[in-house]
């Protein structure tokens, strides 16, 4: 009798996991073409490489497509879909994240098709083995989306493995000394977090007796547990998700690592890892965080946590002569904005979050464009080669300055509203709680805002009012650019970069459409 | 009672010889005494009951991850002609930093008393807990509740394989 029962309920079981497969039809195609180039490459290998370009765009447009599907199936109102015996969560707010990983991963790879190290040994259009590279994406790219997905401990691991793990890999993809040191850095760093993680996660476990966040003894265990060790597996946990957002104290890799390793790479991970981390860490602070019985101040946490993390980045970007390095310590200051929206909680700072997230990917993937294809033209990525470069190529001049002015975030760019809706936000907590410690993150977050200044527009400065010494563009590199003088920037580079930056204008003055576009997304977790 | 004696036999096996990991500046003394850290983490799993577990920790670490690292080391050393070593830095404020959390995490679980956490208690009088092998139940679980984590785990797998046979490729193109 027992047994009959047994295997009537795993029968529903098996038939509830096909039916939840229907749901996750994004991350299987995506799936799907991470094999499909990797049989290419066995069977292609060192031929047609404009071939596995191709397939790697029609994969993450074939993804994009799927994924809009989902969202216009999903209803405004409904909580999301748990899958797979609970293990993930289909919401809005995981697909739209999942929408912006996409988008993000398409430019990266125009980005990187133009793309040249300085040794020339990364280069799309001549390297032999560019099977690997879109594989190894593709498997960051799966790691992102699950993650934004995931409501269960185990997934979360899973999936944040599988991010790092394809990041070590790509970050190697330059092979030079430096990029290998940044590798091995970035091993160490991620394998310590990973391991502080899990070490919370399993004190979580053994308190709750579930690695289901969403689960009701997951809550109740949470509740009954005594405050030092609920304490140490949250905090032990959360230091995972502050690696991936690359916000203190877990940035240390973000330098060496940004500096490293090829520049499209790094315009990949200053956004589809953190956005992702972001995801994760707002479901955490929904589950957990406010789950807590006893009075434990974690807004305060999250807002000490913010402030280093604003004043770390911001100070240390000050003394940068590296433009990936001062790229890297600014995307610390910027995870540190972001971080005021989560700790925010309401459904404003989740907007907040969600607008700044996507102005963000965009300026930062226009950035790092606009660098690769300066430092194509000097062989250079300090910020001394970019004198004079305004008023040599002036399209690309501006550009840069409208992208620097809205990573400062000063009108009349998207920046400025992404940073206004933040800074409401928090003024909102703060007038609901009444924490001095908001007030105090308020101060610290404006007055960081103006340290920014100072290091974001170096950059134009350098290129408009510093004159260039004429003779190092024209002595030291013609033996690069052989007979090819004229050919300066190449023009579907400069057509990436106008369609970059264009949102970022366009933004400031008719912001309410990406708001509008946000606002369908219940926050509810 | 011989249940416990060879509990804290084991126990103590696996404290003596993982702070001899930490203690030696021998590489390959770290890595002979990790072999034994491993054992008797196995033999601990038996006690939990998790049978499954102690049979893949001996065979995967210590017979798969442990012999590679030993395999590696004794390598490492016939090139250079000398013991690999080791040196630590920041003495101080390690020992100081891992004290205090070895307190906190102490106080922490003997405040927790695990043995009467609600969830066990729960699973206790409703029967809920496995007596015997563990082993058809974890199979059953692989393929239904945990089928998406074992996929992503292939996944892992598959992606950390094409990372490492190329970087390790690359460089033998380059010699």
């Amino acid at each position: 009798m027992e047994k009959s029962i047994e295997v009537h309920s795993l029968g529903t079981q098996l038939s509830e996991i096909v039916e939840s497969a229907f749901f996750v039809f994004p991350e299987i195609c995506l799936l799907a073409f991470l094999l499909l180039i990797l049989i290419f490459d066995l069977i292609f290998r060192q031929k047609l490489l404009w071939l596995f370009t191709i397939t790697a765009l029609l994969g993450l447009f074939l993804t994009t497509g799927l994924l809009l599907q989902q969202w216009s199936l999903t209803a405004e109102s409904s909580e999301g879909l748990s899958l797979f015996s609970r293990m993930i969560q289909l919401d809005r707010l995981a697909i739209y994240f999942k929408i912006l990983i996409c988008v993000s991963a398409v430019f990266t790879v125009l980005i990187s098709v133009n793309y040249k190290s300085r040794a020339g040994s990364f280069h799309l259009r001549s390297v032999k083995r560019i099977g690997e590279y879109y594989t190894v994406l593709f498997g960051l790219l799966l790691g992102a989306m699950l993650l934004s997905m995931s409501t269960h401990l185990l997934i979360i691991y899973l999936a944040i493995e599988l991010i790092s793990i394809s990041s070590y890999i790509l970050t190697n993809f330059n092979f030079d000394e430096r990029s290998t040191e940044a590798s091995i850095k970035y091993i160490l760093y991620g394998g310590v977090s990973s391991g502080v993680m899990l070490y919370g996660m399993s004190l979580l476990y053994g308190l709750t007796g579930t690695l289901d966040m969403t689960h009701p003894s997951f809550q109740e265990n949470i509740a009954a547990a005594p405050m030092i060790l609920v304490l140490f597996a949250g905090l032990f946990t959360l230091g995972g998700f502050l690696f991936k957002i690359s916000s203190a104290p877990f940035h240390l890799w973000a330098p060496d690592v940004y500096e490293g390793a090829p520049t499209p790479v790094v315009a990949l991970f200053s956004v589809v890892p953190k956005a992702a981390g972001f995801v994760v860490l707002m479901r955490y602070t929904a589950h957990f965080f406010s789950q807590v019985s006893f009075d434990f101040p974690w807004q305060t946490l999250l807002a000490v946590i913010a402030i280093i993390t604003l004043l770390l980045g911001n100070f240390a970007a000050l003394w940068q002569k590296n433009v990936k390095r001062m790229m890297a310590y600014s995307s610390i200051a910027h995870s540190g904005f972001i971080l005021i929206g989560v700790l925010s909680t309401s459904s404003f700072g989740m907007l907040s979050v969600l607008f700044y997230v996507s102005v963000y990917a965009l300026m930062n993937l226009a950035a790092f464009l606009i660098i690769i294809m300066i430092s194509r033209e000097t062989g250079s990525e300090e910020i001394s080669q970019y004198r004079g470069l305004g008023e040599q190529y002036p399209l690309i001049g501006v550009l840069m300055l409208i992208a620097m002015i809205s990573l400062t975030g000063l009108p009349p760019t998207a920046g400025f509203t992404a940073k206004l809706f933040i800074f409401s936000s928090l003024w909102e907590a703060y007038q609901s709680s009444d924490n001095l410690m908001l007030l105090l993150l308020l101060v610290f977050g404006l007055f960081n805002t103006v340290v920014s200044l100072f290091y974001y527009l170096k950059i134009p400065y350098f290129m408009f009012f510093k004159k260039s010494e004429t003779t190092f563009v024209a002595d030291r590199f013609s033996h690069q650019r052989t007979g090819r003088r004229h050919d300066k920037f190449y023009l579907f580079d400069k057509i990436l970069a106008i369609v970059l930056i264009f949102p970022l204008l366009i933004l400031f003055f008719k912001s309410n459409w990406l708001i509008d576009f946000i606002h369908t997304i219940p926050f509810e977790f | 009672m011989i249940q416990q004696i060879i509990f804290y036999t084991f126990a103590a096996l696996t404290v003596i010889s993982a702070s001899v990991i930490i203690f030696t500046h021998n590489v390959l003394y770290a890595a002979f005494s990790l072999i034994i850290t491993f054992l008797g983490v196995a033999a601990l799993y038996v006690f939990a009951g998790a049978d499954f577990i102690a049979v893949t920790q001996v065979l995967v670490y210590v017979g798969g991850i442990l012999v590679l690292m030993i395999f590696s080391v004794m390598l490492t050393n016939k090139i250079s002609g000398q013991a690999v070593t080791t040196h630590s830095h920041n003495r101080f404020l390690g020992g100081l930093i891992g004290l205090v959390l070895f307190v906190l995490l102490m106080f922490g679980i003997l405040q927790a008393n695990y043995a009467s956490l609600f969830w066990l208690e729960k699973a206790q009088s409703s029967g809920n807990i496995i007596q015997d092998s563990t082993i058809q139940l974890l199979g059953v679980k692989l393929m239904s509740d945990y089928v998406l984590p074992f996929e992503v785990a292939a996944v892992l797998l598959l992606v950390a394989l094409i990372g490492a046979a190329y970087i390790a490729q690359r460089q033998m193109d380059e010699k």
